[in-house]
């Protein structure tokens, strides 16, 4: 058995069923081993689309996914992806080509270092170096991309290994499962029921951390058993149902000033698998100023990285939950959370043409919250965050962290591929579209059932709305009035599309594109001007909410 | 403040350029660095010392979650350090992102 057919018979065992990649020299030989395995390998226009796809996969359904890709070009068209993984802790092994290891450091044809490219953007990387390494190289890299906090692997595996004979026939086993998580010590837990009891106006603040945790069945039972009104963060968005009465919303610079509002008044935040992200705390000294914090979290460190914690419950989050669980009395601080979230929850623009929010609570009621969205990256991205009201966190798929412009259309391709009963729409707006659009030929190979959705303000608009909000209205840069016709663009690719701009017509077509049987686009018209509100200005605090026309 | 580390670390590809790379993101400038690689073992051994004006456990538990790290014995702090030139020093101001 030679290097490239155990890795096939690893992934096998693995339970790998479907592979996102694009072939190339230097990663030939596994390409020539996958002929004859059962596994689905899609062939996506662009590294970039692989490793994006590969992150759609393992987002909707928390399994590992794996891309491949050729040394040089290739392997650094992947590195955006990988690093959207490590960003928002996506399990993923991406396994690269590279030229036959004599002639590493020579500057051979496609070479370049990924090893050392990969660095900073991995949980891990490997380089091959000789064939004996490879089957505990695969072991552990599966292992590391899903144990603790999950994140992207990296295998740099040079060709002459894909070739090069085992010295003795190993048989792949599938990794062993994870080792079982630390749990906090019963003095933290006793310390931190203490600190909620004492509390009189406490906040939950919960983000990616609870669902990578599998913790949704003891985080929701925790909230109903303490009654503690809840905020979300993007990643967080559907750990609670969006209708749930204890739900305030999503909080940060495009949250809801009643979540904002909530969080700065209260006496304890109890931190739910989150990081304290800029763009939620807006001026860390002025966050939740006279609060005291617990906070649960895997990773240690992101226990007092940027915030001081009055207790650390570091280790697994559902045993941490179902320990802390309380009753309290805290009616009137719940009035007062309700009151709030009533009076400056989100809400709807004034209707001039068709809006993003508008358009956004029709989807969410069309589809029930039911479906997978995968956003883009801008306006439309805050757009879904504030109106869709997702009923699981597994339903919504955006670069949250590093904020990947062209990440929504191949990371639908992933999700669709993992669920092909599910509903899988994609959310893009006009500049993000045309960053990964040659996956539109993807989709249409498989015949993806994949619904398109372009918000087009013939703009970068978030981009554009903060220049007119912290940059005097001097535009730069900005402008995509000449846009293609998406329209005929897709319809070029054997996709059907069509386009709108009457708000009357919203309903209609929404309807009518979740009912076509394949993929499906539908380009929306919208107006340049309008802006996402409510919205914190990057550096202020987030009780200096702008609320736009409504200021 | 200056901080000093030992370091017991698998002898991997990139290691060492993975402990240098995490040492400067999280804010951490190298004053000076020690190492011993064991081909008998496998194993590095990194006395290390850096400069910042973050708290030492930000490189600790970054450090100690690397794969390949099998031990991390953090000293106490060895010295206040005196002010690092300006245009060496890590910007501990927050710059936020657009």
């Amino acid at each position: 058995m030679n290097g490239a057919e155990y890795i096939v018979n690893k992934l096998i065992s693995e339970g790998i069923d479907t592979l996102f990649g694009y072939p190339g020299g230097c990663i030939m030989p596994l390409y020539d081993a996958l002929i004859e395995s059962p596994i689905k390998h899609i062939l996506c226009r662009h590294e970039q689309g692989t490793a994006f796809a590969a992150n759609g996969y393992a987002r909707a359904t928390g399994r590992t996914a794996v891309c491949l890709a050729t040394s040089g070009p290739g392997a650094t068209n992947l590195m955006t992806g990988l690093a959207d993984a490590y960003m928002d802790s996506v399990p993923m092994v991406a396994i690269t080509g590279q030229v036959p290891t004599g002639l590493i450091g020579t500057d051979a044809f496609q070479e370049i270092d990924v090893l050392g490219m990969s660095l900073p953007i991995t949980k891990q990387s490997f380089l091959v170096e000789h064939i004996d390494q490879l089957p505990e190289i695969l072991d552990q890299a599966f292992q590391i991309a899903q144990e603790g906090r999950p994140g992207p692997v990296l295998i740099d595996l040079p060709k002459d290994i894909q070739l090069a004979t085992l010295s003795e026939e190993l048989r792949p086993q599938p990794t062993e499962g994870e080792t079982t998580p630390d749990s906090p010590s019963e003095q933290s837990l006793s310390q931190a029921i203490e600190l909620i009891k004492a509390s009189r106006q406490p906040i939950i603040y919960a983000g990616g951390g609870v669902v990578l945790g599998d913790a949704i069945i003891p985080f929701r039972q925790f909230v109903e058993t303490t009654g503690i009104p809840t905020v979300l963060t993007l990643k967080g968005l559907g750990t609670l149902p969006g209708n749930h009465p204890l739900n305030m919303g999503m909080l940060g610079m495009h949250g809801s000033a009643a979540a904002n509002q909530c969080v700065q008044e209260c006496d304890l935040l109890i931190a739910v698998g989150v990081r304290f992200d800029d763009r939620v705390t807006g001026k860390l000294s002025k966050f939740a100023p006279h609060a005291k914090v617990i906070h649960l979290d895997i990773d240690p460190a992101e226990i007092g990285k940027l915030r001081q914690v009055a207790c650390a419950l570091r280790g697994d989050i559902r045993s941490s939950l179902k320990a802390l669980a309380c009753t309290l009395e805290i009616s009137s601080w719940q009035a007062q959370c309700k009151a709030a979230h009533e009076r400056d929850g989100f809400t709807l623009p004034p209707e001039q043409g068709i809006t993003g929010p508008h358009f956004m609570r029709h989807l969410s009621t069309i589809t029930r919250g039911h479906a997978i969205i995968s956003c883009d990256v801008g306006q439309h991205q805050m757009w879904v965050a504030q109106h869709y009201a997702f009923d699981h966190p597994r339903k919504h798929l955006t670069s949250g962290g590093l904020g990947a412009m062209g990440f929504g259309l191949p990371a639908a391709i992933g999700a669709q591929l993992a669920l092909p009963e599910t509903a899988v729409i994609n959310v893009a707006g006009d500049g993000s579209f045309m960053m990964n659009v040659q996956e539109l030929a993807t989709i249409a190979r498989y015949q993806l059932p994949i619904k398109i959705i372009i918000l087009d303000n013939q703009a970068l608009g978030m981009v554009r709305q903060q220049q007119e909000v912290c940059y005097q209205g001097r535009y730069s840069e900005i402008d995509l009035s000449d846009n293609p016709d998406f329209c005929a663009m897709t319809a070029a690719f054997g996709i059907p599309a069509s386009s709108i701009s009457d708000p009357a017509d919203m309903g209609y077509a929404i309807n009518k594109l979740m009912e076509t049987a394949g993929p499906a686009l539908l380009h929306v018209s919208i107006a340049t001007e309008h802006n996402v509100w409510p919205m914190v200005k990057p550096g202020d605090a987030n009780d200096q909410m702008i609320q736009g026309a409504r200021q | 403040m200056i901080y000093s580390l030992h370091i017991q670390a698998r002898s991997n590809p990139a290691m060492l350029e993975k402990i240098l790379q995490t040492s400067r993101v999280r804010g951490f400038t190298i004053r000076s660095m020690d190492v011993k690689n064991s081909t008998a073992t496998q194993q590095l051994k990194i006395h290390l010392t850096v400069e910042s004006n973050r708290p030492q456990e930000q490189l600790v538990t970054q450090l100690n979650k690397l794969p390949g790290i099998d031990k991390l014995t953090a000293l106490h702090a060895v010295e206040e350090a005196a002010p690092l030139q300006k245009q060496h020093s890590h910007a501990i101001s927050m710059m936020y992102p657009m």
